[in-house]
C-alpha cells in the first residue's frame, strides 16, 4: 500500500500535473463566477482538452475545475443575486441580502471556508468508503449489476427530478440513444442508417458539450439584452470571523457535509439538490429560523459545506460501480473509459495508484481552494465585468473545435448542434436533461448485464431475484417505482 | 417552443412505434434467444407506456390553449436573431469549414456573432481574429488537432 501511495504522490506532485491543476483551478473559478456558465459546462468544455492528456492530469483537471466552480458560483450570487452555478441557487437570496446589509465578506468567506471543509469531509468519506464498497462489489454478478444500474437510474428520476414521469421519458430516450451503433452484445449495427460515423455510436463528448454548453449559449442568445448590475460594496478580509462561525455552527457544518456526501452519492442527485436540501434542513433545525431570508449566515454555512461535499460523494458510486452520482461524474466516467481506467471494483485492484492519485487530487484541490478562492474574490468585480457578448461567441467556437477534436470530424459538430437543440427543447417542455445523459452513459452497461442475466436465468424474471443482494436491490428498486402509488393511496386515506 | 404534453406524448408514441417496427428487421443472435432487437424493443415499449400515462394525465388542451405555443422571446427580434445566429454558426461551420478553412471561417463567424450580440464594430474586428488565432494555436499546435486550412492551405504552418 505504501509503495502505491508513494507512487501516487509522485504522479500528482509532478510539475506538469501541478501546472494542470493550477490552470484548471483558475479556469474553474472563472467559469463558476460568470453567470450562465455552470460547473457541468466547465467539465464538458474541459473534456476535449483532457482527451490529449495522460489519465492522472486529465482527472485532476476535472476534479479541480469542478470544485472551484461550485465555490465561485457563490460570488455572482452574492454580488449580483444571480447564482453562478445551480449549486449556489439555494442560498443566493440570503447571500445577496447579506451584501445589502454590508456583510459581503462574511457571506463570501463562509462560502469559501465551509466549501473547503465540506469538500475535505466528502473526500474523507470517499477515501474510506470507496475501497470497502469495492471489496464488497467484487462478489457482484450480472444480476446485482443489473439491479444496481437500474436502482441508480431509478434514484435519478424519482429523487432528482420534480416530475418522475418526464424524468423517466428522458431516461428512456438516453437509453435509446445508447443503443445506436455496433457496440452491443450481438455486434449488430443498430439505427446507423448506413452512416459510418454512427457505427461506434453517438460520441459522448460532442453530445455533452451540446447538451450542457450549446444549450446555455442559446439561452444567453435569448437573454443577451439583460444587463448585470454589480452591487457597489467593498469586500474586506473574508477570513475574519470564520473561526467564530465554525465554533458557533459545528452541528450545521457536520450535518451539511454528511447530507451533501450522501445526496452526492445518490445517482442523479448532485451538488444543487444537496444545497437545496441542506438549506431547508438548516432552517428547520435552526434556533433562529425567522432570520432566514434576511441575510443570516447559518444557511450559507450548512449548504456551502453540502454542495462541495456532494462533489466527492458523487465519485463513490462512479469509481466503485461505474454509476455516476451526478451529471459531472457522468462525464467523468466517459473520460475514465477513454483513458482505459474502466471504473468498477477491479480498478481498486488493477490500478490502485490511479485511485490513490484521485484521492490526493481531491485533497489538493480543496486545499488550494483557500488561497485561490480568496484571490478570486479579490478580483471578482473584474470577472463579473467580463463582457458576455464577447465571451459567449468565443465559448461557442471553443465548443466547435472541442467537439471536432475528438474524432477530427465535422459530423461531431453536427451531433453537438442536434443535442444542444434537443436539450433546449427538452428543458423548455419540462423534461430534465440529466437522466438522458445518465441513460446514454449507463445504457451499454444496463444492456450487457440485462442480456447476460436473461441468458443465465433462461428468460425467467424470477432468476433476477435468486441471489440475496440482487433480490434486495430488486425489491428496493421496485418499491421506489411503486412509491408514487403508495403515496397516493396514503393521501387518499388521510 | 412549448408543445402541449399530449402532442409531445404523441411524438414519443410515434418514435416508440417506429423503433418497434424497425427492430423486427434485426437478425437473431445465433444460438441465443435474446438478439439485438430485445433491448431497444423493451425501451420502445417503455416509451410508449410512459407517453400513454402522460396523455392520460394531461388530457386534451382546454379551449384557447394552444397545441404549440411560441415562447415570449420569439416576439423579440434581438432574441430571434441571436438564436438563429447561434444555430447558423454551427450549420455554416459544419458545411463550409473544410472548403474555407478554420481561420477565415472562424473569424467571419465570430465577427457575425459579436455584432449580433451588439459588440462595437472595432472591438469585433480586433477580437475575432485574435480569438480564432488563439484557439487555432491551442488546438492545432499544442494538441495537434488537424484543423482544416482550406483557402489558406499554401500558407499552412
Amino acid at each position: 500500500m505504501l509503495a502505491n501511495l508513494s507512487a501516487a504522490f509522485a504522479q500528482v506532485f509532478d510539475l506538469y500535473v501541478l501546472g494542470v491543476i493550477l490552470a484548471s483551478a483558475i479556469f474553474g473559478l472563472f467559469v463558476g463566477a460568470v453567470p450562465g456558465l455552470t460547473a457541468t459546462m466547465a467539465t464538458a468544455l474541459l473534456v476535449p482538452v483532457t482527451f490529449f492528456m495522460p489519465p492522472i492530469p486529465a482527472i485532476a483537471a476535472i476534479v479541480t475545475a469542478t470544485a472551484m466552480a461550485i465555490f465561485s458560483g457563490d460570488i455572482p450570487g452574492c454580488l449580483l443575486r444571480i447564482p453562478g452555478t445551480p449549486a449556489s441557487a439555494a442560498y443566493t437570496d440570503e447571500a445577496y441580502a447579506m451584501t445589502k446589509n454590508g456583510q459581503a465578506e462574511v457571506a463570501l468567506g463562509a462560502g469559501l471556508v465551509f466549501s473547503v471543509i465540506g469538500g475535505l469531509f466528502g473526500t474523507l468519506v470517499l477515501i474510506t468508503a470507496a475501497p470497502v464498497l469495492a471489496d464488497w462489489a467484487l462478489k457482484f454478478s450480472d444480476f446485482e449489476y443489473f439491479w444496481l444500474v437500474l436502482l441508480g437510474l431509478t434514484c435519478a428520476i424519482f429523487i432528482a427530478t420534480g416530475n418522475p414521469l418526464k424524468g423517466l421519458i428522458s431516461l428512456l430516450l438516453g437509453l435509446l440513444i445508447a443503443t445506436i451503433g455496433v457496440t452491443n452484445p450481438a455486434g449488430h449495427p443498430r439505427f446507423t442508417f448506413g452512416e459510418p460515423n454512427l457505427l461506434s455510436g453517438i460520441s459522448l463528448v460532442p453530445m455533452m458539450v451540446g447538451m450542457f454548453a450549446v444549450s446555455e449559449i442559446i439561452r444567453y442568445a435569448i437573454d443577451s439584452n439583460k444587463k448585470l448590475e454589480v452591487v457597489q460594496t467593498t469586500v474586506g478580509n473574508v477570513f475574519k470571523g470564520m473561526w467564530a462561525l465554525t465554533l458557533k455552527y459545528p452541528k450545521s457544518i457536520l450535518r451539511g457535509s454528511i447530507l451533501g456526501t450522501l445526496v452526492g452519492a445518490l445517482p442523479g442527485a448532485g451538488a444543487d439538490i444537496a444545497a437545496w436540501m441542506s438549506y431547508g434542513m438548516s432552517k428547520k433545525f435552526s434556533k433562529e429560523p425567522e432570520k432566514f431570508g434576511t441575510g443570516h449566515v447559518e444557511g450559507i454555512v450548512e449548504s456551502g459545506a453540502a454542495n462541495n461535499s456532494a462533489l466527492a460523494g458523487a465519485w463513490i458510486p462512479a469509481l466503485v460501480f461505474g454509476i455516476p452520482g451526478d451529471s459531472i461524474t457522468a462525464i467523468v466516467i466517459g473520460v475514465l473509459y477513454m483513458k482505459n481506467l474502466n471504473p468498477g471494483p477491479m480498478i481498486f485492484i488493477n490500478n490502485p495508484v490511479a485511485i490513490y492519485s484521485v484521492f490526493i487530487v481531491f485533497i489538493l484541490a480543496n486545499l488550494i481552494m483557500l488561497p485561490l478562492g480568496w484571490a478570486c474574490i479579490k478580483v471578482a468585480k473584474r470577472i463579473l465585468q467580463v463582457p458576455r457578448n464577447i465571451l459567449m461567441p468565443v465559448i461557442l467556437l471553443f465548443c466547435i473545435v472541442g467537439s471536432y477534436a475528438i474524432n477530427n470530424s465535422v459530423f461531431d459538430v453536427g451531433v453537438m448542434l442536434v443535442f444542444g437543440l434537443l436539450a433546449y427543447l427538452m428543458e423548455e417542455n419540462g423534461f430534465p436533461v440529466a437522466p438522458t445523459i445518465l441513460g446514454v452513459v449507463l445504457g451499454g452497461m444496463l444492456e450487457e448485464n440485462f442480456i447476460k442475466a436473461m441468458i443465465k436465468s433462461d428468460g425467467s424474471f424470477l432468476g433476477f431475484f435468486s441471489r440475496p443482494i440482487a433480490g434486495t436491490l430488486g425489491v428496493i428498486t421496485i418499491l421506489i417505482w411503486l412509491s408514487p402509488l403508495f403515496l397516493k393511496l396514503w393521501k387518499s386515506r388521510k | 417552443m412549448k408543445l402541449h404534453d399530449t402532442l409531445g406524448a404523441c411524438g414519443i408514441i410515434t418514435l416508440g412505434g417506429w423503433v418497434l417496427w424497425h427492430v423486427q428487421r434485426f437478425p437473431p443472435m445465433p444460438g441465443q434467444k435474446y438478439g439485438p432487437a430485445v433491448y431497444p424493443g423493451v425501451i420502445a415499449v417503455g416509451l410508449i407506456a410512459c407517453a400513454l400515462v402522460l396523455i392520460w394525465r394531461t388530457r386534451l388542451p382546454k379551449s384557447g390553449e394552444a397545441w404549440i405555443a411560441l415562447p415570449e422571446w420569439a416576439r423579440e427580434s434581438q432574441a430571434r436573431v441571436g438564436v438563429v445566429s447561434v444555430i447558423a454558426t454551427l450549420v455554416l461551420y459544419t458545411w463550409l469549414s473544410e472548403t474555407i478553412g478554420f481561420l477565415p471561417l472562424a473569424t467571419a463567424l465570430l465577427i457575425g456573432l459579436f455584432l449580433v450580440f451588439r459588440t462595437p464594430l472595432l472591438i469585433a474586428l480586433i477580437t475575432a481574429p485574435m480569438a480564432a488565432l488563439a484557439i487555432h494555436y491551442a488546438f492545432y499546435k499544442l494538441l495537434r488537432v488537424p484543423l482544416p486550412w482550406g483557402w489558406l492551405k499554401s500558407f499552412a504552418w
